[in-house]
């Protein structure tokens, strides 16, 4: 019957080639030392130990101060190979340290300082303060959303009453977005952390599981080696759990993993070719004898258990074997996903995509410890989505991750949710900008984001400050004058004008209106203008690309008045109805304005497109019964 | 080995000898492979020593020259240091009636300098993993103090007694021994061979009764003088001195250096009866060319060379003497040592000179 050790063990053997840890007294990784005994002082006729003072030169690594073949016969590993009598010529020792190569972190791409100073600098004026303060509010009541975006609320708390200034804040507050945005992984772990955040929605060992998955994609992201990973989740891990046997199998994984480093350049761990070398059982026996050994001057808990463990188990070598050649082959195939990220150059996503799935896979042999579940694959498959639009720095993608694992693992209703999209497309989309445009356009996707209409014809009751863009046919009655209007291009008895109109103003919308011959949502609106600059807005859209137009003065477009308008389903068109004050405005051209003698208002029918500037106000969805 | 021809010599085919059949002529500054051996042979110019080549060919060694050259006596230095040529010439005594048998890893079965001196041989272990054990020494050791105890000297001057008889016991492979009952095994046989000396340059930390026993039936029943090595020291180890040394009826041994000052290598116990040169002693190992060694294997192997020669000398001359006799005559005719005043360095005049 298996002990609960062994199996520890066993698990810990199978994906060895995920992990590593350790620090270890000698320098080079037990297999080495291992490899050097039993090559050069160690008898394979007589299967003892020769060569004593290079086997003392090796071994003094893993004893403290000085020792005897005594101290080796008590290594029940070592004990058949302690020879009664050594020769005693004093050989020079031929073991020689090497310095093992460590891997070198990635290169993470930045954008400048200066660039982000650079792009603020050309589109403060397109933002503003009451976007600002709708942010910080939102991030301030939502203690979720506070984690994910740490530095950004931060920075929006700090300068809460000086939002007004935001101008200042701009290139702090750009970097921090980019901060959140690379930092997002650790802040899904401080989140599942988060007792208050998470509450009933997740088990204690979905979360501990999640937790190390989230560690180890960490260490991916930045370029680490899965066995750095693990020499990293390692020392984390006692504060992940407090299941010792989580803690013992992941310790162990690690001190086999860094036992079996390889000294040369291309690889982690060492070939499979080399670990041909564990087919010699008295090889295995030394380097299961030198780890026995590296336990014995720790007083780590897990040190002692496994320690304990090969004790007892001292004659099961040749099964240990078994299972650490074949984890060495598949570390091999991990080795190579790593490689390929490590070597440089352009990575796919689908490169971290395969390493993150084989780091997976490894820490996926928990199994035995964890429970996997509907709650853990969704989590690992979004993690690891997460993880590779990050490393691809597709912002929003990750975004819309985050989005669902919240979805999942908290209580976020779902209007904050939407804000939750909302503000997070607004921080990726300002991050990944490379110019004034594209930031301009990113603070634009907020303050009139295309499709906004929608919104109207959605929710049960919203609020904006508007705009229309179109054509009406109407009837105009001038100042002093009882009927019609001369100036007018056509003539008729009642509806005496036609023309472009673009009103601007506020609406008031009522959205979700469904009736029995209406499949899509229609909104009703009472939209009071406050300007009107249609002729401005045909001038425009006869020469969009005119540097100059002649001199508008705001007493020339003011043009109160108010509308009751059809917004028309899933299209972006409205029909009007209104009476208004004229602008007096009346025509644009490239010399010079056209104004209209008298002022004037008009009863009007117009289809236009409608233009949302600024949602003020939405109330959320009605709710369905 | 590669000779270089100095003058023109003829090939002589079969033979070291003027009448062999000849084909073919070798000019100066030729350079022929031969087996690294000195064959005697005709003489000329006062030279009868002859090189040979892998396929049965003979060259006068007087017109040509070893490539790699020859040992000189100054690289040994402790033959010079311990005046042993000159009792090889005063005392006509090179240990031709002394019995040594040495536990060790065996001998190089390739080299005649150290064939021509084994008597008889045999293997006291089998392989633990089933391998085949032969009498040919793997390791190099030895070899080494089978040719500073008794090498032959054809080719190179390594032995203390170049004349004595070697008996060679094969206790290890790679230079460790694996239980005690192998080193017993062999010291019986020891015995049984009717042996003057056993040496053995290995030690242990722990004690062994049936070792203690086995020694103390050789010296006090048949007379065997046990020589063994102190031990060395070894880094990081706790640098105790060993058994059988440590064992009353064994001459324990330490080193010296070539300013007759007590060695590095050597572990320092009270128990250290005699020491004796311990740095760059060199004699043959794997291949016929002589490598410098340290340690107190050396010494001993020198001590038992030395106490060869006493023992042959006492034969030679038809006088008794004992195991005592021999001890005492090395403890109290030996040098003091200069920054060890406890120890002792072995005098081989003074031993002659009182014998």
């Amino acid at each position: 019957m298996k002990t609960k050790f062994q199996c520890i063990l066993s698990t810990t053997l199978l994906f060895l080639s995920v992990n590593a840890f350790c620090q270890t007294k000698n320098s080079l990784p037990v297999y080495y030392d291992a490899k050097f005994i039993y090559e050069n002082c160690f008898d394979k006729t007589d299967r003892t130990f020769t060569n004593q003072s290079s086997l003392y030169d090796v071994l003094h690594n893993y004893y403290l101060g000085d020792f005897s073949d005594k101290d080796l016969s008590n290594n029940p590993f070592f004990e058949s190979f302690v020879p009664v009598s050594w020769n005693k010529t004093a050989n020079p020792s031929g073991y020689l340290k090497t310095t093992l190569k460590s891997f070198g972190s990635l290169d993470v791409t930045s954008l400048s300082d200066g660039l982000a100073r650079f792009l603020v600098e050309r589109t403060k004026q397109e933002l503003n303060i009451v976007f600002f303060e709708d942010f910080e509010k939102f991030l301030k009541t939502n203690e979720e959303v506070q984690i994910l975006f740490p530095k950004t609320s931060k920075i929006l708390s700090t300068a809460k009453d000086k939002l007004y200034n935001y101008q200042v804040y701009l290139p702090i507050l750009r970097e921090a977005f980019e901060q959140d945005l690379k930092e997002m992984l650790d802040s899904v772990y401080n989140l599942i952390n988060c007792n208050n955040c998470i509450g009933t929605k997740m088990q204690p060992s979905e979360r501990e599981y999640l937790s190390i998955a989230i560690l180890l994609f960490i260490d991916i992201k930045q370029g680490m080696h899965p066995g750095d990973v693990l020499n990293d989740i390692s020392k984390k891990i006692p504060t992940i759990t407090s299941d010792q046997d989580i803690i013992n199998s992941i310790f162990f994984t690690n001190l086999i993993s860094q036992s079996l480093k390889s000294d040369d350049n291309k690889n982690y761990w060492i070939s499979p070719k080399e670990a041909e070398m564990f087919k010699q059982p008295d090889f295995a026996k030394i380097y299961i004898g030198l780890l026995y050994q590296q336990l014995t001057t720790s007083e780590d808990k897990s040190a002692l258990a496994f320690q304990d463990f090969l004790n007892r188990n001292k004659e099961r070598i040749d099964e240990i074997v078994k299972k650490i050649n074949s984890v060495i082959t598949s570390a091999t195939e991990a080795d190579k996903a790593i490689s390929k990220i490590i070597d440089g150059g352009e990575n796919e996503v689908n490169d971290y995509l395969l390493a993150a799935q084989k780091s997976l896979d490894l820490v996926g042999s928990l199994s035995n410890f964890f429970h996997k579940n509907d709650n853990v694959e969704f989590g690992l498959q979004h993690l690891i989505n997460l993880l590779s639009d990050l490393q691809a720095k597709s912002y929003n993608s990750a975004i819309f991750e985050a989005y669902l694992l919240l979805q999942r693992f908290t209580n976020l209703s779902d209007e904050k949710l939407d804000e939750f999209i909302k503000y997070g497309t607004f921080i990726a989309t300002v991050s990944l900008s490379k110019d004034s445009k594209e930031v301009q356009s990113a603070i634009e996707a907020v303050a009139l984001p295309s499709g906004s209409y929608r919104v109207k014809r959605e929710s049960a009751f919203n609020v904006s400050l508007n705009a229309y863009c179109g054509a009406f046919v109407g009837y105009e009655k001038v100042k002093g004058v009882d009927k019609g209007n001369a100036q007018v291009n056509f003539k008729f008895k009642d509806w005496n004008s036609y023309g472009v109109t673009a009103p601007v103003g506020i609406g008031l919308n009522f959205g979700k209106l469904k009736r029995c011959c209406l499949k899509n949502s229609q909104s009703l609106s009472l939209f009071f203008s406050a300007i009107d600059i249609g002729a401005l807005a045909a001038y425009r859209f006869a020469n969009d690309s005119a540097s100059v137009v002649p001199k508008v003065e705001l007493k020339d477009i003011i043009s109160p008045g108010v509308f009751l308008t059809w917004g028309l389903g899933k299209t972006p068109f409205a029909l009007s109805l209104g009476y208004q004050m004229g602008p007096i405005l009346r025509k644009v051209s490239s010399s010079a304005n056209t104004f209209a003698d008298n002022k004037y208002t008009r009863f009007s029918v117009s289809l236009t497109v409608d233009i949302p500037i600024v949602n003020l106000y939405t109330k959320p969805k009605r709710k369905q019964k | 080995m590669r000779i270089i021809v100095k003058t023109p010599i003829d090939v002589r085919v079969g033979a070291p000898l003027l009448s062999a059949p000849t084909y073919q002529h070798i000019a100066v500054g030729s350079e022929i492979e031969v087996d690294g051996n000195l064959y005697d042979g005709d003489v000329i110019g006062e030279i009868c020593k002859w090189y040979k080549d892998a396929i049965g060919n003979y060259y006068w060694s007087g017109g040509a020259e070893a490539k790699v050259r020859l040992l000189l006596r100054t690289e040994n230095w402790w033959l010079d240091s311990l005046n042993i040529p000159s009792i090889w010439e005063k005392y006509q005594e090179k240990g031709n009636k002394a019995k040594i048998a040495i536990l060790d890893s065996g001998y190089n079965t390739r080299n005649t300098d150290i064939t021509n001196g084994v008597v008889e041989s045999k293997i006291f272990f089998e392989s633990v993993a089933g391998k085949t054990i032969t009498i040919d020494d793997t390791l190099g050791h030895g070899t080494h103090c089978a040719s500073i105890i008794g090498g032959r000297n054809l080719n190179n001057i390594t032995g203390c007694a170049p004349e004595s008889e070697l008996y060679i016991a094969k206790i290890c492979s790679q230079g460790s021994v694996r239980n005690y009952s192998i080193i017993i095994d062999a010291i019986k046989w020891a015995i049984d061979k009717k042996v003057d000396i056993i040496s053995i340059s290995y030690g242990g930390e722990n004690p062994n009764d049936g070792l203690k026993n086995i020694i103390d039936v050789a010296v006090n029943c048949y007379n065997i003088l046990v020589v063994a090595s102190i031990g060395d020291t070894v880094q990081y180890s706790s640098n105790k001195p060993c058994f059988p040394a440590l064992y009353q009826n064994c001459i324990a041994v330490g080193a010296t250096n070539q300013s007759k000052k007590i060695s590095n290598v050597t572990i320092l116990d009270k128990k250290t009866e005699i020491n004796a040169p311990g740095e760059s002693i060199y004699g043959y190992m794997l291949s016929k060319i002589p490598e410098p060694q340290s340690g107190t294997s050396q010494a001993a192997a020198i001590v038992s060379g030395v106490c060869a020669l006493a023992i042959s000398h006492f034969k030679n001359s038809g006088k008794a003497y004992t195991v005592q006799t021999i001890r005492d005559l090395i403890t109290k005719n030996a040098d003091s040592i200069i920054n060890n005043p406890t120890q002792k360095l072995i005098s081989p005049v003074k031993i002659f000179q009182n014998l």
